[in-house]
This record gives structure tokens, C-alpha cells and sequence, in this order.
């Protein structure tokens, strides 16, 4: 037989690769690294003032003093870009953390409690989920003028019907086992039943949830940039480097191609690392 | 049936030409491919199954039976290879190309699952069911196809109206019956069963067994029965197989497997099984649990649990060998076995159970309980779960509580533990009036819980796979407040060492889930127990590890249990006093022994005659 039966090295070697993500994971695990390093530490990183500009050079070409060229005030894109990283990434953490608190918190209520108090939950989870969520957050922060943390308030009130669903879902699918009726019947409260007993076996969907509404985050912030909501002119901003760049498209690319791939590379990293993530988490509930 | 000589000539009722129709089995093994590395899970099975024979392969969870079964008709899951040699008169099966055996599965060999509720499609029409199965040419012809489908339903004992129906509306039964006439509808020459009663009540039960060897009987077909249930395999089988973590240890004819098993194994699993004719008063159980058979490669399997084992078992495989007339075994100490383990019943009778007296207040009282669940479809609207159920457990009292699905028996358990409110009635719980638990306060729920505690019915879903057993039971002991008990001594109690403290439920077995579970409960040490079917998920040689535990401990604590079951011979074993539920409502009760050895109630009788 060409297949050896059950050497110990053999089995060493698999268990080991078994531990190792896939290589896509590694690779996105390292892009979300980068990318999170570079949010804490642009303004050391970047190698010159981003806002400096020099109205004489104009928009240039990728060169040696300038690795990505420069914008239409001779602006440095590379040094942008790194400091664009950190509000790109800060705004949206804070409205998936709010979510997956909040949303959570609540979908476990409705699922576990049952009755009324899901049914007004429910609810007002569909109203807010039937609203057309970009078109609200344009005209809210564009009429109240708001800077970040307005969008973050608005994004995040938006994001929550999700979170409230799927978390609800996952917890009437654990409310009926039998390790939840010898909870309750130990005379334990509802508030520890649902938070000992039931949250760490729905723990995959909430943090799929949340990376997912991070993700979602990062999206509406650049796209609402790039409408030039909620962002005061000049800053660094990847949506608002692409909105700006669109004229120079022929003279420096990358002013609007770095920005873009920015945004794909974080979005599409933290998707796999979800994705993963829930894969993994949901196996360790099994038997 | 009586003992037969089961030399080749006589089990083959007709002469037939060498191999036609008859399936040969040689050196066949199953493994798992995983990374590269090949982990055996049945291993070295042959056996023969001639026209109009039946074979029972009978074995625990985890034998390898049912992969057996499969990898004959090649339906093994992607990640599992079969090796070894598998012909069905004369043509070779496990190198069949997958075109070739779908012809072959349906009209040559056919096969029956297990589980009657998910096998059929739930928008077909029974007659719809049936007709896909049938031959092309019946189905074209509309006139023909109709009488067809009628006759073939006659066959399986149902009337022709039935055809009409949709799955849902029909009873395990009757589904069970559609499924065996869909896997007949090609007039296969043989027929695989796979526990094709395992998830019925046991009065039905007997009924599609006995369909089952009828038809086997009039068409000449063989049988390969599959079943975790040495009694079900005894009452049907010519021959039977017995397997063991994926190994053969023993084939016989079935007359000579029950008056004289030569292996040790197949005298525990018969011994394992609790008579209902008289109480054990100590349980033959099979301590340990089934190995892996990649662990037990090289030695015979079933040495680590065999009183008999000596080194030699521990080095070698045994290999099968013949002891006359077809029956064969695998045990190189069967001589020693034979001539000491008598296996006639012990003590008949003169063990009885009886309550103890610890005087008090009554434990449950329960009055005129009603519950009828709204919603769902009309059919089971109309009827009401409960009708006014009444009765009383004393204190140390054990009761039994027994009955089909459906009968309410549970609904009645979680009426009791607050987790279904009931309609109307009253039930009082060490002097609490607990009818509403919703309208307690929470400090006298709280009360209530520390007098009443529940054991469900299956250990795999009962304890939260996110907690250690530890955190599980420091949990529950914290309930309490006591602090004379720890989780070590806990675990103790019901026999498993304290390093699972810090283990999670998915790496314990069934049997020892299902102590954690009986723990966990004891944490809090109820008045009352109340335990829902605590081994009807369980192997037979589990079963009795658990049963001999729950009464051990319902001794020392001096314990009520309310003892819920459909099983009468485990009744037997654990309760003094029974009663017996049908359609919501109680319409016998009395001493166990009593009830069970005369039952008055026509219900108690058929539920009585279905297992003797």
C-alpha cells in the first residue's frame, strides 16, 4: 500500500498543518496587520507631511523622492495614504463594536425572552432595516453637517437590524436544546442563562456579524467621502483621494489607484479573516 | 424457529446454481483517508447471505455496522474507502462503476434507513413515493400503474387511500411501511435493513419486524438486518453477526448464539440487557466504552474490557475460527469462557425494590392536570397532551412513568419542572404550589429547583459544549450553598475521576455525558429526580453502567425518582411503583411487578405483548 498507515511523524506532520490556517487566511491575517500598524503609527511612518503642498510641482508622476506621485497641489499620495489609515479604520471599529454590543445584547434578548419583548424588538429592527441606509445617511449628516462621529452614530444605528437578526436567529436555535432547559431549572436568572449558557455557543454569528459590519463600515465611510459627506476639504481621506484624483487620471494613477486598493485590500482581508474565523468557531461548538 | 443445522446445503432452501443471488463477503474493510494517513474503522468482515436467508449484524455505536452495510451497495461518504472483496451472484460490487450500481441499488439490492421522519419527501404524495421506484415500464401504463401501486401498498398492510396522503399525515409506522414498500418496488433480490425500527414505539415495532421476515418469507429475498438490539436480531434472524470496533467476533446461527455465545462480548451484550420479568439485583454491566479500531489494530479488540483476557489477547489479533455448524468465533479463550459463565437467568424473582422509608411530606402531588398545545396543524390541535393526570410520589418512592410517543409523558416531566405551563390542574412540589411557575417569585423558584431536578434524555445536547464539566458543575453546586460537596466529590459519585473537570462535553463519551448530566442534577440534592428517558440514547452496555448508578445513588441520598421510560424491562429494574400513560391521561397504576405481570388496561396488555 502507497499510503502509510498512521506513522507517528505522518501524524505528527498533519496535526500540525491542521493548526495552520489556509495560505489565503495567512496572507489576509498579514494585510490586516500591515494595515493596522500602519493606523497607529502613520504620522511616524509616512515620509513626508501630507500636507504639504507645493503648487509649483502640481500633480507628478510616481519618482524617486515621491513613491507615488504627488496630487493636483503637490501633495505627497504615499504619505496620504498612510495617514488616510487610521480615520478610515477608527470610525468603522467603533460603529462594529456598537453593533455587535448593542445588536447582540439585544437579538439574545429577543430570541431567548420570546413573546413581546421580541416582538417590539423585531420590529423595530425591520422598521430600521427598511430604511434605504445610504440615502438616510446622506441627507442626515449632510443637513445636520456632522463630522465623524455623527456618520459613526448614523452608520451604526443603521448596521444594528443585522446584528439584532442573526444573533436572534442563533439563539432560537439554541433556546430549545436541553442544556438550556437544566440551566434554567438550576434557578439560575434569565440574565445568566443568556449570557453564560447561551452567548458563548452563539459566539460565531456575533463575531461574523461584527467583522461583517466592519467590513460594511469601511465601505459606506469611503463611499460617503467620495460624496464628500461628513469630511472636512483637504484631509487625508482615501474616499475623498479618489473623489479629488478623478481629473488626474491620466497624469498620476496612482492618486486614485492607491486609495482604491487600500480600501479593496482591508475590505477583502478582514472578509476571509471573517470568514475563518466563524468556520473555526462554529466547528469548536460541535461535537 | 428451531435449531437447524446450518451447514451450507440446509440454510439455502433451494438448489441454485453457484452463485446466483447469493452475496459474498471477503476480508472487507473500511477506512478513513485523512491528509494522507489511512485510519482503519472495519476491518477483516466475510460472510456469506444466501437466497431467502437473513443475517442480523448486531453491534454498539461505533462497530462499523451501518458503514458495513453501506459500503456494500457503495453509498460510503467521499472521505471513506472500502478494500476487500464484495460479489452479488458472481459480479464483483466494490469495483462496479458508479453507473452500474445505481442499476444495481433499487432492483437487485435494496436498502431501508433508519429514520422513517426524514427519509421521505415531505411534498410527495405516498403514491408518488412508491411510483418513483417502480420499473419504468409500470410507470408509463397510468391503469396499471395505479392497481401497482395499490398492490403494493396491500403488501405492506396498507389500504389504498393511503396513497393520497402526504408524509406528514401518516404515523412512524406507516411511513416506515411506505419506505419498505419504495425500497420493493423493483422486486430487489435482497434487501438491506438499517435499525429499521430503532425510532418507533415499541408495539409498532414488532409489527414492521414481523412485516418484515413475512415478506422476506414470501418473496425469497434475502435479509441483512442491522440493529444495535441482540433481542430484535434473535426474534428474526437465521444468522448473526456480531461486531465489535469494526471487528467480526462472533457468527453463528442465531438459535446457537443465543443458548450458547462462545465469545465474551456477545454473552455481555445479551447479559446487559435488563429482563422484564424479574428485577436484577445487581447489573451485568460492560465497564469501559468501545476503542477505536485503529487503537486496537493489533490485539483482539475487546481484551481492555474482557474478564478473560489474558497477554496473548493483548498481542495478537484473534483470528475467527470455526467451532462446528457455522458458528464461528474469535476468541482464543472461548473453551474457558464456555465452561465458565453459566448463562441462565439469575434469580428469578426474589429481588425486589422497595420504597425507603424516610418519612415527610409528600414530594408531588399532582391534580387534574390538562395541556392541550394550540397551533400546528388540525390533527393534533384536536386532542389535548394531557386529561387530567392525578397522582402522588411519596417520599424515597421510585415511580415509573411509561408510555408510546405522543402519550404525554414528557409534557407531564416539563409541566412538573416549569418549563411548559399547563392549562389547568394543580401541582404542588415539597408542599409548593408550582402549577405557574411564571407567577412564583424568583427566590421561590429558586426553592423549588433545589427540591426538584431534571436528567434529560439526551447527553449530547444536555450540557453546554462552551463549559468545562468543571465550570458546569461548580455551577450547579453553587446553587445549592452546601460547600459539603466539591466537583471532585461530585464526579465521584458518579464514578468518573476528577481530571474531566477540565475537560469540554464533546470529548466524553454518551454514557459519561450522561453522568456528568446525573451530577449535575444531584448537585443541588433534590427530594425529587425526575429522569426522561436517561438511557434511551445510550448503548446497551452503557445502559446498565447508568441504571445500576442512578439506583445506587437514589439509595444512598434516599431520593424520590420520577422515572420516565418507554421501556418496560428498564422500568422493571428502577421503580416500585408504575404508572402507565396513553392518549394524556393515566390508565393504569400500581405495583410495577404487578402491572407488568398482569396488566388489566387493554393498552398496558398490547404494550406488554409487544415485548415478551
Amino acid at each position: 500500500m502507497s499510503i502509510p498507515m498512521d506513522t507517528s511523524t505522518a501524524a505528527r506532520s498533519t496535526r500540525w498543518r491542521r493548526s495552520l490556517p489556509p495560505v489565503s487566511v495567512i496572507v489576509a491575517i498579514l494585510i490586516a496587520a500591515v494595515f493596522i500598524v500602519v493606523a497607529f503609527f502613520g504620522d511616524l511612518i509616512a515620509p513626508l507631511d501630507p500636507d504639504l503642498q507645493n503648487l509649483l510641482m502640481g500633480a507628478t508622476a510616481p519618482s524617486a523622492d515621491h513613491l507615488l506621485g504627488t496630487d493636483h497641489l503637490g501633495r505627497d499620495v504615499f504619505s496620504r495614504v498612510i495617514v488616510a489609515t487610521g480615520p478610515a479604520l477608527a470610525g468603522p471599529f467603533v460603529v462594529a463594536l456598537t453593533t455587535v454590543v448593542l445588536g447582540a445584547s439585544l437579538g439574545l434578548i429577543a430570541g431567548f425572552r420570546g413573546g413581546r419583548i421580541d416582538t417590539i424588538i423585531s420590529r423595530a429592527a425591520d422598521l430600521i432595516w427598511s430604511l434605504p441606509g445610504l440615502l438616510v445617511a446622506i441627507v442626515v449628516i449632510g443637513v445636520i453637517q456632522g463630522g465623524i462621529w455623527l456618520t459613526v452614530v448614523v452608520v451604526a444605528f443603521l448596521s444594528i437590524p443585522n446584528a439584532i437578526r442573526q444573533t436572534r436567529s442563533a439563539t432560537l436555535s439554541q433556546a430549545g436544546l436541553p442544556y438550556v432547559a437544566a440551566a434554567t431549572t438550576l434557578g439560575l436568572s434569565n440574565a445568566r442563562v443568556m449570557f453564560r449558557h447561551v452567548l458563548p455557543n452563539v459566539r460565531a454569528t456575533v463575531l461574523a456579524t461584527g467583522m461583517l459590519d466592519f467590513v460594511n463600515a469601511i465601505l459606506i465611510f469611503a463611499a460617503l467621502a467620495f460624496l464628500r459627506i461628513g469630511v472636512v476639504p483637504g484631509e487625508s481621506n482615501w474616499g475623498l483621494m479618489l473623489a479629488e484624483g478623478q481629473s488626474l487620471i491620466w497624469t498620476n494613477p496612482a492618486v486614485i489607484v492607491a486609495p482604491a486598493l487600500a480600501i479593496v485590500a482591508v475590505a477583502a482581508s478582514i472578509t476571509i479573516i471573517g470568514d475563518w474565523a466563524y468556520d473555526r468557531a462554529s466547528a469548536e461548538g460541535e461535537r | 424457529m428451531t435449531v437447524q443445522d446450518a451447514g451450507v446445503a440446509v440454510v439455502a432452501p433451494v438448489t441454485v446454481p453457484d452463485s446466483a443471488g447469493v452475496l459474498r463477503v471477503d476480508e472487507l474493510g473500511v477506512s478513513r483517508v485523512r491528509h494522507g494517513v489511512r485510519e482503519p474503522i472495519v476491518s477483516g468482515v466475510g460472510f456469506e447471505l444466501r437466497p431467502g436467508e437473513t443475517i442480523g449484524i448486531v453491534g454498539e455505536s461505533g462497530s462499523g455496522k451501518s458503514l458495513t452495510a453501506k459500503s456494500l451497495i457503495g453509498l460510503l461518504p467521499s472521505n471513506l474507502q472500502a478494500s476487500g472483496h464484495v460479489s452479488f451472484g458472481g459480479e464483483s460490487l466494490l469495483d462496479a462503476g458508479e453507473a452500474r450500481m445505481r442499476s444495481i441499488r433499487g432492483s437487485v439490492v435494496s436498502m431501508v434507513l433508519q429514520d422513517p421522519f426524514t427519509m421521505l419527501h415531505p411534498l410527495h404524495r405516498v403514491g408518488q413515493t412508491i411510483a418513483e421506484s417502480l420499473p419504468k415500464t409500470v410507470r408509463r401504463d397510468r391503469a396499471r400503474l395505479r392497481s401497482e401501486i395499490t398492490l403494493r401498498l396491500a403488501e405492506v398492510g396498507l389500504d389504498a387511500d393511503v396513497a393520497r396522503l402526504r408524509t406528514f399525515e401518516l404515523s412512524g409506522g406507516m411511513r416506515q411501511r411506505v419506505g419498505i414498500a419504495a425500497a420493493l418496488a423493483k422486486d430487489p433480490a435482497m434487501l438491506i435493513a438499517d435499525e429499521p425500527t430503532t425510532a418507533l414505539d415499541a408495539s409498532v415495532q414488532r409489527e414492521v419486524l414481523d412485516l418484515l421476515a413475512e415478506l422476506q418469507r414470501a418473496r425469497g429475498m434475502s435479509l441483512l438486518l442491522i440493529t444495535h438490539d441482540l433481542h430484535v436480531a434473535f426474534g428474526v434472524c437465521d444468522r448473526i453477526m456480531v461486531l465489535y470496533a469494526g471487528t467480526m467476533m462472533e457468527l453463528g446461527p442465531a438459535e446457537q448464539l443465543r443458548s450458547d455465545p462462545r465469545h465474551p462480548y456477545t454473552r455481555a451484550l445479551i447479559r446487559a440487557t435488563p429482563p422484564i420479568t424479574h428485577v436484577l439485583e445487581r447489573f451485568d454491566s460492560i465497564e469501559g466504552q468501545v476503542p477505536a479500531l485503529s487503537d486496537v489494530a493489533e490485539q483482539c479488540a475487546f481484551a481492555a474490557r474482557c474478564a478473560f483476557a489474558v497477554e496473548a489477547c493483548r498481542t495478537a489479533r484473534s483470528p475467527l475460527v470455526s467451532v462446528g455448524d457455522g458458528h464461528s468465533v474469535a476468541c482464543i479463550r472461548q473453551e474457558l469462557v464456555r465452561s465458565s459463565l453459566d448463562m441462565a437467568p439469575e434469580g428469578s424473582g426474589s429481588f425486589s425494590l422497595t420504597p425507603i422509608e424516610t418519612g415527610g411530606q409528600v414530594v408531588a402531588r399532582v391534580a387534574g392536570l390538562t395541556k392541550t398545545f394550540r397551533g400546528g396543524s388540525r390533527a393534533t390541535s384536536a386532542r389535548p397532551a394531557l386529561a387530567r393526570v392525578d397522582f402522588v410520589i411519596e417520599p424515597g418512592e421510585s415511580v415509573g412513568l411509561v408510555g408510546g410517543t405522543g402519550s404525554g409523558k414528557s409534557t407531564i416531566a416539563r409541566c412538573m419542572m416549569g418549563l411548559t405551563t399547563p392549562d389547568g390542574g394543580t401541582i404542588e412540589i415539597d408542599g409548593v404550589d408550582v402549577s405557574d411557575f411564571a407567577r412564583l417569585t424568583a427566590a421561590c423558584r429558586r426553592e423549588v429547583y433545589r427540591s426538584v431536578q431534571m436528567v434529560f434524555q439526551d447527553p449530547y445536547a444536555s450540557l453546554n459544549p462552551a463549559l468545562t464539566i468543571g465550570a458546569t458543575l461548580a455551577e450547579a453546586l453553587g446553587v445549592r450553598e452546601s460547600g459539603d460537596v466539591d466537583v471532585e466529590g461530585l464526579l465521584e459519585q458518579v464514578g468518573l475521576p476528577a481530571a474531566y473537570q477540565n475537560r469540554r462535553p464533546q470529548a466524553l463519551s454518551g454514557g459519561e455525558r450522561q453522568r456528568v448530566a446525573i451530577a449535575r442534577a444531584l448537585a443541588v440534592k433534590p427530594r425529587l429526580l425526575i429522569c426522561d428517558e436517561p438511557v434511551a440514547a445510550l448503548d446497551v452496555s452503557v445502559q446498565a453502567q447508568i441504571l445500576e448508578l442512578l439506583r445506587e445513588r437514589q439509595e444512598a441520598l434516599g431520593m424520590s425518582m420520577l422515572f420516565i421510560t418507554h421501556d418496560l424491562a428498564v422500568v422493571r429494574q428502577m421503580t416500585s411503583r408504575l404508572l402507565v400513560c396513553h392518549r394524556g391521561s393515566i390508565v393504569e397504576s400500581g405495583a410495577t411487578g404487578a402491572v407488568l405481570d398482569e396488566p388489566q388496561h387493554p393498552y398496558t396488555r398490547a404494550l406488554r405483548e409487544a415485548v415478551a
